[in-house]
């Protein structure tokens, strides 16, 4: 019975492999492809221009490089963020938990461009931190450097990701068998130490499984940064969505976007290795 | 539940909810400029919502769109997960690679493939790429939702059924699915929700399609309006509806099964389903 | 706070180490789950914590640990008062039930553990390898946890609760989680290693055999407050109450009334008749009280005044329990010879085996 049943799986393979694999074989066949721009057609064939391209320009790499950045920092964040909070849920009374999880999850139904709107509300000139602000006589003139900047992006980054970064943490944190810290205190273990120690190696799965999901929702998001960053809102994925729509350099956009998903894949596996090896780092062998 | 667990949990609400608050705060604020300090209480951005009739057009287009993509992401992540539970080593690690392939790869980046893919083979763009894009998007959670509820089930029950004498089929459709409806109904949630927040795929694969949150980035792009405040807040408490009649309706069943059959509810699905 | 810090000793002569004074839990608006109780520990001492659960034992452990912070009232150790310091600041350390050994370390880093946080903890590995010495778990260091036995799990707790020489050792039911034999086993390690280690413990069991089989002072507990603080023979056989003396089991209480009180003897008259027994002596004639009988206060005499129906009888090695019946009082006692089921059989009370204690 139970080999049976893979084949319940048949119909969700078929829409993954046209929807999801085929797409991307055809966007790596697309990328050694050339473009002939009097005609405005495609010419298929096996060049390398295109790749050469992406990794000989200067801007490309960088933009990349600050994709995976961006995708690091909002990971870091949302870790540095969701440990206390996912650590203070474990105390939450049973009746309560199912109620947290609903006050936690709500946030990521509003949609991307509700959310976005909502920081140019509170972060613009007259949103609600310069208001507050001013109000408080802290500064006299509004501040115009919060919103179109790389600090609203990574906070409306966070705010998007922080969720899943909780329930990541939350879900492991409960597997944990809370005596495990009381035992460390118990032992001469000040707060940071039993949490260093103790705390943060048995709930690395779900800092992994959390730092994976954040990384990659965050480096792979085009409109945040388009519509918050202002002029530091320049993205590989924006970068991308030009070369494809606008400039119908086909080849060149795929190229772009393999080297991007290389780039976020082997960041992310080195991502995952790092936080799976912090239960390493406290051995005491003499 | 000490003192500063309770000052962390509170500031992470006030985090999570200060831009909605926000947003709803100024769709009743009486000035067209969204500044502060407010200038009073108005219900005109609702008013002028009403009677925009290119708003309702988009949110009625958002809603069908989210009905087939809800029903769509549920069925393929229920096989998905009866397979993944159930199938041998390598299968499983098969399908969960390909499961993570759409959410791994940036909406943008998987997109632009498809719509590479739609121009080769001189497909249009409307609804129904919508709707397929949409859904492949959904899946990944759709599948590991009901996978993880499937997990949890106790292998003993259907084992008795099968030892009872039900086929394979009468087992899962009187044994497994009743344990794992509130799953699947879940997912359909899930699906019709992440169908009405999209904008990405809305951009590159709507076609002549219009739904809401495209009307909604194309304004935004324009100006920062009242109504528009006004029409997010709407939407909010439309997609809370949503999720509260499906998760109520669940709940809503579940305890009028319990008050039929006191004793065993899974017994009284199976006499009703007989 | 006007308390007496300075030292002072117990009964038995050992210097006071750690004394709680009007300590009170509570949580929210429920009643109490500690009542306000004083006891003292001494130095050296095996002191044990025995009541049925949720009778506030473990709450008053987890206070003394720095787990809990009491409502009311104050703890001092060695002379200080422990106040609000946080578990790692006191020297205390705690044997939790089921152990809660960190599974991502082996055996040896799980010992080393409290080493490792302070400066000049001298020589660790040898440290380490004398504690797993000690609780016979040499050679095991390389383990992990999940590969040991309970038992073998409670020895490298009990090894890691100890490394770092505490004053005070907390033991929160540690053998409850073990089969009988092995249970009998470890008892008579842990009364070993804390004669050896000279450490003092303080243990919380709701098994009264353990209790009895450990304890230096036994402190009875019900309802969040202690009923009896006293050596085992003493709780044993000059029960405070009738809980205390229906909760140590086996014995046959008989209610009835003080009809007289003189120095070291009170008479007590029930509906078996009237006997004259070692009593509490805060009982006054006329009070209602019980009169405590253990199976060796129960004779199987020819010449005994009192005629019960024997019920039940059963063989237990040494000898026969045997369940009999006066006057609708069932009396539980103890004989060499086992007596014919629905018989009647002359019984005797031995007065000085007996014990006359508060009714309630």
């Amino acid at each position: 019975m139970t080999g049976g049943r893979s084949l319940f799986a048949m119909p969700l393979v078929v829409v993954l492999l046209g929807g999801a694999i085929l797409p991307l074989v055809i966007l790596a066949v697309i990328s050694f492809w050339s473009v002939d721009f009097d005609a405005f057609e495609l010419v298929p064939g096996f060049g390398l221009a295109s790749w050469r391209e992406v990794l000989g320009s200067s801007t490309y790499p960088t933009l990349i490089g600050k994709s995976v950045l961006t995708g690091f920092a909002t990971a870091g964040l949302t870790a540095l963020a969701g440990y206390p909070v996912a650590l203070s849920l474990l105390r939450l009374p049973k009746r309560w938990k199912s109620v947290a999880l609903v006050v936690l999850m709500t946030p990521l139904y509003t949609g991307e461009i509700v959310r976005i709107y909502a920081w140019r509300l509170v972060l613009g000139t007259d949103g609600l931190v310069n208001g507050l602000l001013m109000g408080l006589h802290l500064v006299q003139a509004p501040l115009k450097f919060i919103l179109f900047s790389p600090v609203a992006t990574v906070l409306a980054l966070v705010y998007d990701e922080l969720p899943f970064m909780t329930l990541a943490l939350w879900i492991a944190a409960e597997r944990l068998d809370g005596r495990l810290a009381e035992a460390a205190r118990d032992l001469g273990a000040r707060p940071l130490t039993a949490f260093l120690r103790v705390t943060l190696p048995l709930t690395r799965t779900g800092l992994c499984a959390g730092a994976l999901a954040v990384f990659a929702l965050s480096a792979g998001d085009l409109q945040t940064p388009n519509f918050l960053g202002g002029p530091s809102g320049a993205t590989a994925l924006a970068s991308i969505d030009n070369l494809f729509g606008t400039a119908f350099d086909w080849p060149t956009a795929s190229a772009l976007a393999l080297a991007l998903l290389f780039a976020l894949t082997v960041s992310a596996a080195l991502l995952a290795m790092a936080i799976l090896r912090l239960g390493g780092a406290v051995r005491v062998r003499p | 539940m000490n003192r500063r667990a309770v000052v962390i949990l509170a500031l992470a609400t006030a985090f999570l909810y200060l831009p909605i608050a926000v947003l709803a705060v100024f769709s009743f604020n009486a000035s067209r400029l969204m500044a502060f300090p407010l200038s009073g209480f108005t219900l005109d951005w609702y008013r002028s919502l009403a009677a925009n009739t290119k708003f309702q057009g988009g949110f009625v287009t958002s809603f069908l769109i989210a009905q087939p993509v809800g029903v769509a992401s549920a069925a393929l992540g229920l096989g998905g997960a009866l397979a993944l539970v159930s199938a041998h080593r390598s299968i499983r690690i098969g399908l969960a690679a390909l499961l993570l392939m759409p959410f791994l790869v940036p909406k943008t980046v998987l997109c632009i493939a498809q719509s590479m893919v739609l121009a080769r083979f001189g497909l249009d763009r409307g609804a129904t790429t919508l709707i397929a894009a949409q859904t492949i998007v959904a899946v990944p959670f759709t599948t590991a939702l009901i996978a993880s509820v499937l997990a949890g089930l106790d292998h003993r029950l259907e084992e008795a059924a099968r030892d009872l004498g039900a086929s394979p089929w009468v087992c899962f459709r009187r044994i497994t699915f009743p344990q794992i409806r509130p799953a699947v109904s879940a997912a359909y949630s899930i699906g019709v929700i992440l169908s009405l927040a999209d904008l990405t795929i809305g951009l590159y694969l709507a076609g002549r399609t219009q739904p809401l949150s495209l009307i909604v980035a194309s304004e935004f792009r324009r100006e920062l309006s009242p109504d528009l405040n006004a029409m997010q807040v709407s939407v909010l408490i439309l997609t809370a509806i949503i999720v509260v009649v499906t998760e109520g309706y669940g709940r809503l069943r579940a305890v009028c099964r319990r008050r039929t059959a006191p004793r065993s509810p899974s017994l009284a699905s199976t006499e009703r389903v007989a | 706070m006007s308390l007496d810090t300075s030292p002072r000793a117990t009964a038995g002569g050992a210097p006071i180490l750690l004394s709680a004074r009007g300590l009170v839990k509570r949580y929210g608006a429920h009643p109490p789950v500690v009542a306000g109780v004083d006891f003292d520990v001494a130095e050296r001492a095996f002191t044990t914590l025995l009541g049925p659960s949720g009778c506030g034992k473990t709450t008053i452990l987890r206070m003394i640990g720095g787990f809990e912070r009491p409502s009311a009232g104050t703890l001092t150790l060695d002379g200080v008062v422990l106040g609000d310091r946080p578990p790692e600041r006191r020297p205390v350390n705690t044997v939790f039930q089921s152990y809660a050994l960190f599974p991502h370390l082996s055996v040896h880093d799980n010992v080393a553990f409290s080493l490792t946080l302070r400066q000049g903890a001298g020589d660790i590995a040898a440290k380490v390898r004398r504690a797993l010495d000690a609780v016979h778990m040499a050679g095991f260091g390389d383990r992990f946890p999940a590969q040991l036995s309970g038992g073998q799990q409670q020895r490298v707790a009990v090894a890691r609760a100890m490394v770092a020489e505490p004053r005070l050792l907390l033991l929160d039911e540690p053998l409850s989680a073990l089969d009988r034999t092995m249970r009998a086993h470890l008892q008579t390690e842990l009364k070993d290693l804390q004669r050896r280690l000279g450490i003092a413990f303080v243990y919380v069991t709701h098994d009264q055999e353990e209790a009895f089989g450990l304890s230096d002072t036994i402190l009875v507990m019900n309802g969040g407050r202690i009923l009896q603080a006293d050596t085992p023979e003493t709780v044993y056989r000059r029960p405070a109450s009738s809980f205390v003396a229906g909760f140590i089991g086996g014995a046959t209480l008989v209610p009835g009334h003080v009809v007289g009180v003189a120095p070291d003897r009170t008479t007590i008259g029930t509906a078996l008749g009237t006997f004259v027994a070692p009593g509490l002596p805060a009982l006054g004639e006329g009070m209602p009280a019980s009169l405590v009988l253990r199976p060796d206060s129960i004779v199987l005499r020819d010449d005994g005044d009192l005629r019960a129906a024997v019920r039940h009888v059963t063989f237990i090695g040494q000898g026969y329990a045997v369940e009999a019946e006066a006057q609708g009082q069932a009396l539980r006692f103890a004989s060499a010879e086992s007596p014919r089921v629905g018989s009647t059989v002359p019984l005797a009370i031995v007065g000085d085996r007996a014990y006359v204690t508060a009714a309630a």
